[in-house]
């Protein structure tokens, strides 16, 4: 039974190389949204997911695979993303990578509900909104983000946030009053557009 | 149900994520109070807001890059020197020096240790992280916790 074990050892480590490739390959494109709302723009962003699966990689072996992979992941950039900003300082808020008629290159299509007019206004708050998130603390942007942009339940978010249900609540109230105010302030007629086109 | 009490609960409302108690309470007060009222549909625009913005995308090239540089870390450990692997600018002395204080920050129990209980298991880290010598990041990424500052007085 030893020798059985001991022979399996190497194939089991290069099959766990394999099945991580192939997690990082399915969730990268995931990461990479959430990471971009986080930072802002598309370096920081690469920056922020080629670390976080880096790390998750070094921690591979702490993966419980009850856990749905993402949860995890999300998990270490969380905290990765704040480690980041502790490293290198407060996030650039003046370059937003956002070019084009209609927004950036690299943006998804919007779904085909919309009408042409409403992807124009929608498309018209893309930055404001951006802004508004960058204007927050890690832990308010990242439970709104979380939770609307991922849609996710206020326990998982608790769960990848590290903390209790009732703080998630309190930040992402709190961060969504912050987004509203910092749109009044800084996007009113955009977001007046907007409120009247919903 | 107040008009604070209710505000405070108004973005758990409009997720439905209050206990059924807070919900038939939270209605009440809704019911009687336009202000209240006005800032839940605040609440809803806003979340309407993130819920429809688009998702963006990495460039084509970037899956091949990740995937390059996760085959580059896993290059077996015996290929590269142990000065240059662990820290560039410190001796085997030091380092060594370094990798106990890690092992024993790691065995204190932090603040944290309750919420990660799901997700980490803390005392088996500070035996893997001596093991595995690849760990070159400033704290557990499951604790959150920047361990290596501590240790160099940052």
């Amino acid at each position: 039974m030893f020798l059985l074990a001991a022979r399996e050892r190497p194939r089991a480590n290069g099959n766990r190389q394999a099945l991580f490739e192939s997690l990082t390959r399915d969730s990268y494109r995931q990461a990479y949204g959430l990471a971009f709302r986080l930072t802002g723009n598309a370096a920081e962003a690469e920056d922020l997911v080629q670390e976080s699966f880096l790390r998750a990689y070094r921690f591979f072996h702490r993966y419980d695979e009850s856990l749905p992979f993402t949860s995890w992941l999300y998990r270490i950039m969380t905290n990765t993303h704040i480690d980041l900003i502790r490293r290198k300082g407060r996030l650039k808020t003046t370059s937003l990578s956002l070019e084009g008629p209609e927004g950036s290159a690299t943006w998804d299509l919007p779904t085909a509900e919309s009408s042409p007019e409403q992807r124009l206004i929608e498309a018209s708050m893309e930055e404001p909104v951006q802004k508004a998130l960058l204007s927050m603390t890690a832990e308010f942007r990242t439970a709104v983000l979380l939770a609307d942009v991922e849609g996710m339940a206020y326990e998982e978010v608790a769960e990848i946030m590290g903390t209790s249900v009732g703080t998630v609540r309190s930040r992402i109230h709190r961060g969504r009053k912050q987004i509203r105010e910092h749109l009044l302030k800084h996007s009113p007629k955009a977001y007046k557009r907007y409120q009247d086109e919903l | 149900m107040n008009c604070k009490a209710a505000q405070q609960r108004l973005s758990a409302y409009v997720d439905r994520e209050l206990t059924p108690d807070e919900q038939f309470a939270l209605r009440a007060h809704l019911s009687e109070c336009t202000q209240c009222r006005e800032e839940e549909q605040e609440l809803r625009v806003v979340k309407a807001l993130l819920g429809r913005t688009l998702t963006p995308e990495p460039s084509p090239d970037f899956a091949e890059r990740l995937v390059a540089q996760l085959r580059q870390e896993q290059r077996p450990i015996a290929h590269v020197p142990f000065s240059r692997r662990w820290m560039p600018a410190l001796g085997y002395g030091v380092a060594a020096a370094a990798a106990m204080l890690l092992t024993l920050a790691y065995i204190n129990p932090s603040r944290k240790a309750g919420a990660n209980r799901d997700l980490s298991n803390m005392p088996n880290v500070a035996f893997e992280v001596q093991r595995d010598q690849t760990f070159r990041s400033s704290g557990d990424p499951l604790g959150g916790a920047p361990v290596l500052s501590a240790v160099y007085g940052r």
